[in-house]
């Protein structure tokens, strides 16, 4: 699937305009803060729906405008679709496909899919485990029908089931334990099937990168102690004390996180920092392997920045993914891009204003 | 618009109507203005009259203008079956069909810890003295097919739980006359969860 044609109002500092980014490799250049990452941002919106980095929707608004408009434009074998993001500062905000809701799931065509590599992605094995699990939710399990439906659902039973013990309702708690046994083990079946399907990709592209290393292996470590509601809800009945005392849910899914580990060491506690931003690159670089293998198609690729901030070889695998599919990369300096990477549009920005230098 | 005078007054008290933004409500306030006086009168009676005459029925806690309600003073229906529902519209839903001869109880919602609704916020201690007054032996749970319905449902079954009652949920699934392919996939595994030996 290709993103032919993005048309852009009313987003963050843009000045309105349509852009057409090439089949293969577009490179947007412009110095720090003239809205580079902006572009980025909005392509990956009218797919996702969200910004991956806006705390609250209406920050995404241009200063003084009541609305943010996108517009993209599909192209795939069977034809191409327009996609619409529109926001409102009201809070409204409406995704629509060929002018119809958008959902999730339903066009068994597919979705367009996006894998985004920002800079903060490079701290993915450090960092806490909400990054991780944000990181399957939103890319990993962007091919998987039912997962959102499944995590949104785990959420609000989640949510309501803390409350309940906050307000001491035992009789309440015990209801919803029963849910919260159907909804977790659930949730944890999809997460581990992504996760075991995700390993031994990620596994591959380390090593490709870190030839000398021991073999990155990537796990689920479930928050959930067991994959059958009965097993499960029986645990969760025996911490039932500990959860009155601390008032909060000690089990299931919203602990899941995914563990690294070089060998025998755990990459988070021992790995070097090189060690962990390899991963971090080899778990993104899975992930546009695993939604293609899924769905057949490529996923947009959208590298923000991040080219200066690897060295030699990760740089040259991910120059590699780069000409596989569509990518759009954004970078401060053209000195950047490694030697093989030849951009088929490039793109200047400058205070908002998008120049096209030209298309090969 | 002047921002004082019966006019404002009225596109007030409109704008609090579920539904009603505050344009509508200029809109219907404008209508109002075109109709006859005794129109007016009609409408303004309709509310108060529904307001001061309705009441809760004091067996099922559906809403009603006498007491007991029509279904629970009606003694063709069967008294020893309580279908229990969240809002008396649920109440009309179930009589559309003109399947169930059962009697009723309303919860008046569902528990949502979230929103500061616990049992005690809802009618069931009615519920608990119906069922040991009268000769009731089923009790089916017809809660709305979401977390917080599913949470009374077993919320109920539990508290409610003895040998001499018979205890069911409504089953949730394909809607009739649709297709599978359209199907949501949540309803879909629903439907397989809950599938029927045939």
């Amino acid at each position: 699937m290709i993103l032919e044609q993005l048309t852009v109002g009313g987003w963050r500092n843009l000045e309105a305009v349509s852009l057409e980014p090439a089949a293969g490799l577009t490179v947007i250049s412009g110095a720090n803060a003239q809205g580079k990452t902006n572009v980025l941002e909005a392509m990956a919106a009218v797919i996702t729906g969200t910004s991956h980095r806006a705390l609250r929707d209406d920050e995404l608004i241009t200063a003084g405008e009541i609305k943010a408009r996108l517009s993209a434009k599909f192209r795939r074998p069977s034809g191409s679709f327009e996609q619409t993001l529109e926001l409102e500062r009201a809070g409204r905000k409406s995704r629509r496909r060929e002018g119809k809701r958008v959902v999730p799931g339903a066009d068994p065509l597919g979705d367009p899919m996006v894998v985004l590599f920002c800079p903060e992605d490079l701290v993915l094995v450090q960092s806490g485990p909400a990054g991780r699990r944000r990181f399957l939710d939103r890319e990993v399990a962007q091919a998987t029908v039912g997962y959102s439906a499944a995590q949104r659902s785990y959420q609000r039973i989640w949510t309501q089931r803390n409350t309940a013990l906050k307000r001491g309702e035992g009789h309440v708690v015990d209801a919803l334990d029963l849910l919260w046994a159907q909804a977790a083990t659930r949730l944890t079946r999809l997460r581990r099937q992504l996760v075991e399907a995700l390993a031994p990709l990620a596994q591959k592209a380390y090593a490709a990168m870190a030839p000398f290393d021991p073999a990155l292996t990537v796990r689920l470590a479930a928050g959930t102690p067991a994959e059958d509601p009965q097993v499960a809800l029986a645990a969760l009945r025996q911490r039932r004390a500990e959860e009155e005392a601390r008032r909060i849910s000690v089990l299931g899914p919203h602990r899941d996180d995914i563990q690294l580990t070089i060998g025998d060491n755990e990459l988070r506690a021992f790995g070097s920092q090189g060690q962990q931003r390899t991963a971090a690159v080899a778990l993104k670089l899975a992930t546009v392997q695993l939604l293609q293998e899924a769905a057949g198609v490529r996923p947009l690729l959208l590298l923000d920045d991040v080219l200066s901030e690897l060295d030699g070889r990760r740089r040259e695998l991910l120059a590699q993914q780069v000409r596989e599919g569509q990518t759009v990369l954004t970078t401060t300096d053209a000195e950047f891009l490694p030697e093989r990477m030849r951009a088929d549009s490039w793109w200047e920005i400058q205070s908002g204003k998008v120049a096209v230098h030209g298309t090969a | 618009m002047n921002t004082q005078g019966p006019i404002a007054r009225l596109v007030e008290e409109l704008a609090r109507l579920p539904g009603v933004g505050p344009k509508s409500a200029q809109r219907l306030a404008y209508w109002v203005l075109r109709q006859d006086p005794q129109r007016v009168q009609a409408l303004a009676s309709a509310l108060t009259d529904a307001r001061t005459n309705v009441q809760r029925c004091s067996a099922c806690q559906d809403l009603t203008d006498r007491d007991p309600c029509v279904i629970c003073a009606d003694p063709r229906r069967d008294h020893s079956t309580i279908l229990v529902v969240e809002e008396p519209r649920d109440v009309q839903a179930v009589e559309r069909i003109q399947e169930y001869r059962g009697v009723y109880h309303v919860l008046g919602g569902a528990l949502s810890p979230m929103d500061g609704i616990g049992p005690e916020d809802l009618r069931v201690r009615e519920l608990i003295q119906r069922l040991g007054a009268d000769g009731v032996t089923e009790l089916i749970l017809a809660t709305d097919p979401d977390v917080e319905g599913d949470a009374t449902a077993l919320y109920l079954a539990k508290i409610l739980r003895r040998p001499d009652l018979k205890i069911s949920r409504i089953a949730r699934g394909l809607p009739a006359g649709a297709d599978i392919d359209f199907a949501d996939e949540v309803t879909l595994a629903r439907a397989l969860e809950g599938r029927v030996e045939v």
